[in-house]
């Protein structure tokens, strides 16, 4: 199958091609505007080239100056499928026989940190509050973070409580305590996270509410085939095996981008 | 009563008229010495000379003095005599240059604009007397540690050659000791004034083609640590940021086969603080210009522990090492983990909340705490810059009140350091929406967009393109204290940087936007403006930005889609892509965002899509960029072709046309199905919308 480094011109489409090129040259003041002719070619290369020229001169004169910059690396964004800044998804966590509408939006994610972060919006949770939408954070299972929480008052029986329910860690189980066993996401179709709530959107500050807790956090499975996303809340005093049912929303594919600086 | 207040009058009369006659012959004194520099005869010249030499070590006012007294073109002078029985006087009129270059940038800003850089040079040619090269030779040092000393001349005629050869403590053939223990010092005042001039790329190629590297290796064992020092210092500049440089040094054998690597992992273990501070400096150069890859453990284990140690010494020691340790950590999240397992942070932040703000001195030996303080903050930015972990240390060091403070601080590398440190700590959402947030730090910061010094602006803005993102709470009180408006002014600077900065800021600032918020931008900025962006003649970083802009803008909405066709003009908006896709292939990251452009364009109503669909040649270079080596490039090509064919009316003409150029182009028709085969197997589904990572095995 071919694959090329460069586009290829093909010969049958009529534009850009020096040996078809009309001579007559419409240049105004040594400019060429037409892109269909030759000297905006050779112009578009020698800017190009005197670009490049220019930089490598300043580059030498310039002062070697430590003192104002501290970080040159760029934080390109990263996803995999359905998981990027701005991605959407719906559906509902069900506790006993209530059950309740649940939305999440992704706002970043940073699979080299093994993170990504955003807001999880839940409906009538509480009478007091109709909506509420905390700020989370996820830790992604792989080599950063291990599938044993040993945090957030989770020990090792929990921790396997609470994998097992996902079918598509049963295959892993035996693993698991190993030492030395690490999952790698990359190129598997399914993902496991570990949620946790921090705080209220839009205020902080507000620490309790009544009727409603984030002090727990979520076990996660995602199936990047499919984009759905399950989960367990766990708290050691909240009623077990909460089960959250997430389902990506499709969006337009138009995809804007941010990048930190 | 009247005759015993006369008689007392009387009495305190001569005690007051003695005072005015003392000072009075005092000064006539200093007049007399700067008189008798005119004197023919050298031996009342050199009195004088050693008269003002007594009075003015360590004594600023009298110093000041003397320079009122117009003293220092007439030293000047004596270096431009081709009188050779005039030596000792050069010696002793050099030596007191010297002195009054010590004492201040004030001073050697006198010194200098009477010309005195040229005739010193002249003094360390080989020919001269050893104690006049000496003495020269010291007043330089002086002389170049002020920034703003003009470093040229050191580079005509023979000069860096007779530098150089002063390295060697052998070459004026010292027989006795106290020649010996000259010629050490000498090549120590060689190897500082050698340091202090290799502030460009440039500088660097021409002290090295001069042959300053073997010299340099040789002195570090000398055994002599004032020269080693100095020696380990000019070969820190002389490798910073020179990855060329770094390996030659590596590679150069000293007269004991040592290697210099070797040599500085002995050294920064040495007794003196000042010496364990300039290996680690060298050591810390060597490793960021990528010549010391194998001494990685040495790096971690050795050089950053060093670091943090040295925080607990007092003085000059205590101010460099976390700037140092900023250097060495610098984009190494390895290097800044292993920074925050250690106790820097606490030691930073003490720094930062317990200096007292004093009037900075330029040589006071008790240290500059001015100085202190930005290091230190630039530590902390450093430690905080790529991990959440050095974020939240950072923040529970509860320094955030104090970099708030730190941005209203009368020196501008503070001011610019605490934007640093914010700017990391901006990186992280969780932060961004608590810490500082809370703290109030959007207004300080943006009061620093319009600073004096073009760095602190160049900083605060970068601050502020993570500042203005969507998650952020402080986006909207940017906006309203006119951030736009800031933004774009600062978009038309000439300093690349800045410029880059602010157009990144804008596109950060419309990603997700209302159509409001695009519209007010696209209103200040202007499309002609992004335009001239996307072409920017200096920097193809900018272009980029611009492109992404673009992308922000025709996005999501079909209403954001026409605003950029109406503002740009059909015409010249494919104009722009077709431009970027055929001539700028190399620049893949160019590539990414003009594709992009499309696809966000391509989602659009069928007029948008027709825009697209009207050039074939755009539509070639899309087919073809799906064959490309990137895979990203690779999956967002398909994207757009699956915008373009996603039409409810199949029967549309464009719809025909394009799989028209699909279907009759044969040597294209391979690479949509090898992708489509590619994308099947890989478990994509047209109607989800879902693609598998296209990553490369």
């Amino acid at each position: 199958m071919p694959v090329f480094s460069n586009p290829v011109i093909s010969a049958t489409t009529s534009t850009i091609n020096n040996n078809s090129l009309p001579d007559k040259c419409m240049c105004v003041d040594g400019v060429c505007r037409d892109p269909s002719h030759k000297h905006y070619a050779e112009q578009q290369k020698k800017q190009q080239e005197q670009l490049r020229q220019q930089q490598l001169l300043q580059k030498r004169k310039r002062r070697l100056s430590l003192t104002t910059e501290i970080s040159s690396v760029r934080l390109l964004p990263t996803t995999t499928c359905s998981l990027y800044s701005g991605s959407k998804f719906r559906g509902e966590q069900r506790s006993g026989r209530s059950s309740y509408d649940v939305s999440v939006h992704i706002q970043h994610v940073d699979l080299s940190e093994s993170f990504l972060c955003g807001y999880l919006h839940i409906r009538g949770l509480t009478e007091d509050y109709p909506e509420l939408t905390t700020f989370f954070e996820a830790e992604i299972i792989g080599r950063k973070y291990s599938f044993l929480t040993k945090k957030w008052d989770a020990d090792d029986k929990v921790d396997i409580q609470h994998w097992t329910r996902f079918q598509a860690f049963r295959p892993l189980k035996s693993h698991m305590k190993k030492d030395g066993f690490v999952y790698d996401f990359h190129n598997k179709d399914f993902i496991f996270m570990r949620w946790k709530e921090h705080f209220l959107v839009p205020d902080h500050r507000v620490r309790t509410i009544n009727g409603a807790s984030f002090a727990g956090f979520y076990y996660i499975c995602y199936q990047l085939s499919t984009g759905i996303i399950t989960g367990f809340y766990y708290h050691k005093n909240s009623d077990r095996f909460q089960e959250l049912k997430l389902h990506h929303c499709a969006d337009n594919n138009s995809f804007p981008s941010f990048e930190f600086r | 009563m009247d005759q015993e207040g006369y008689l007392y009058n009387i009495a305190l009369f001569p005690l007051s008229f003695t005072f005015i006659i003392v000072e009075t012959m005092n000064s006539l004194k200093h007049n007399q010495a700067v008189d008798e520099l005119n004197s023919s005869d050298p031996a009342v010249r050199v009195k004088a000379l050693r008269f003002i030499k007594n009075n003015i070590i360590g004594n600023k006012t009298k110093k000041d003095l003397y320079i009122q007294l117009d003293v220092i073109p007439k030293l000047v002078k004596f270096f431009k005599s081709k009188d050779t029985t005039d030596s000792q006087v050069q010696i002793q009129a050099a030596i007191v240059l010297g002195s009054f270059a010590y004492g201040g940038e004030e001073n050697v800003t006198e010194i200098v604009k009477h010309d005195a850089i040229k005739p010193l040079l002249e003094c360390i040619s080989l020919k001269n007397d050893p104690r006049l090269i000496e003495a020269a030779a010291r007043a330089l040092k002086a002389i170049y540690k002020c920034p703003t000393a003009d470093k040229n001349d050191i580079f005509a005629d023979y000069h860096l050659r007779d530098l150089i050869t002063l390295l060697n403590p052998d070459a004026l053939h010292p027989k006795i000791d106290r020649e010996r223990i000259a010629s050490v010092h000498t090549a120590e005042l060689a190897a500082t004034i050698i340091a202090r001039c290799c502030d460009t790329n440039e500088q660097q190629i021409q002290i090295a083609s001069a042959g300053a590297f073997p010299a340099l290796v040789n002195l570090l064992t000398c055994g002599f640590s004032k020269a080693q020092e100095a020696a380990l210092d000019a070969l820190a500049y002389l490798c910073r940021e020179n990855p060329e440089f770094g390996k030659a040094i590596v590679e150069t054998k000293s007269e004991t086969s040592d290697s210099p690597v070797k040599i500085m992992l002995n050294l920064i273990q040495d007794k003196s603080p000042t010496m364990r501070l300039i290996a680690a400096k060298c050591l810390t150069h060597l490793s960021r210009a990528n010549a010391i890859g194998e001494y990685s453990n040495d790096i971690t284990l050795i050089v950053l522990p060093t670091l943090v140690k040295l925080l607990d010494e007092k003085g000059p020691v205590r101010e460099e090492a976390p700037h140092v340790l900023a250097y060495l950590i610098r984009d190494n999240e390895e290097l800044q983990k292993a920074a925050c397992d250690s106790d820097a942070v606490p030691k930073l932040a003490d720094f930062v909340t317990h200096v007292v703000d004093q009037e900075s001195s330029y040589y006071d030996p008790v240290g500059d705490g001015d100085k202190l303080k930005e290091n230190a903050l630039m530590a902390l930015a450093a430690i905080s810059s790529l991990t959440d972990d050095g974020r939240k240390l950072v923040v529970e060091a509860k320094i955030i009140p104090h970099i708030v403070a730190a941005m209203s601080h009368r020196s501008y590398g503070i001011r610019a350091a605490a934007c640093q440190c914010t700017r990391s700590l901006s990186r992280s959402i969780n932060i961004l929406r608590t810490s500082l947030v809370d703290a109030g730090i959007a207004t300080p910061l943006f009061k620093l967009l319009s600073d004096e010094s073009t760095d602190v602006q160049t900083t605060a803005c970068a601050t502020l393109c993570n500042l203005v993102l969507d998650f952020s709470p402080m986006k909207k009180t940017i906006m309203e204290l006119g951030g736009i408006e800031k933004l774009v002014e600062l978009v038309r600077s000439p300093d690349n940087t800045l410029r880059l900065n602010a157009i990144w800021a804008l596109k950060n600032l419309v990603y997700q936007a209302e159509s409001d918020v695009k519209e007010a931008v696209m209103k200040v900025l202007t499309y002609q403006t992004m335009e001239t962006l996307i072409s920017d003649q200096e920097i193809v970083e900018v272009q980029e930005q611009a492109l992404n802009l673009l992308r922000n803008l025709a996005c999501t909405k079909q209403i954001d889609i026409e605003e950029v066709f109406q503002g740009l003009g059909e015409d010249r908006l494919m104009n722009i892509i077709e431009n970027k896709l055929c001539w700028w292939h190399e620049n893949e990251e160019i590539i990414k965002q003009v594709l992009f452009v499309i696809n966000n364009i391509a989602t659009g109503n069928e007029r948008h899509k027709s825009a697209i669909m009207n050039r074939p040649t755009i539509l070639t270079r899309i087919l073809n960029y799906m064959g490309h080596t990137n895979p990203e490039i690779r999956v967002i090509a398909v994207w757009v072709l699956i915008n373009l064919l996603w039409t409810e009316d199949k029967s549309a003409s464009m719809y025909l046309n394009i799989l028209n150029i699909i279907i009759m182009r044969f040597l294209l028709y391979d690479l949509i199905f090898f992708n489509l085969n590619f994308i099947k197997a890989h478990k994509f589904e047209f109607k989800n919308y879902v693609i598998w990572d296209l990553k490369i095995k």
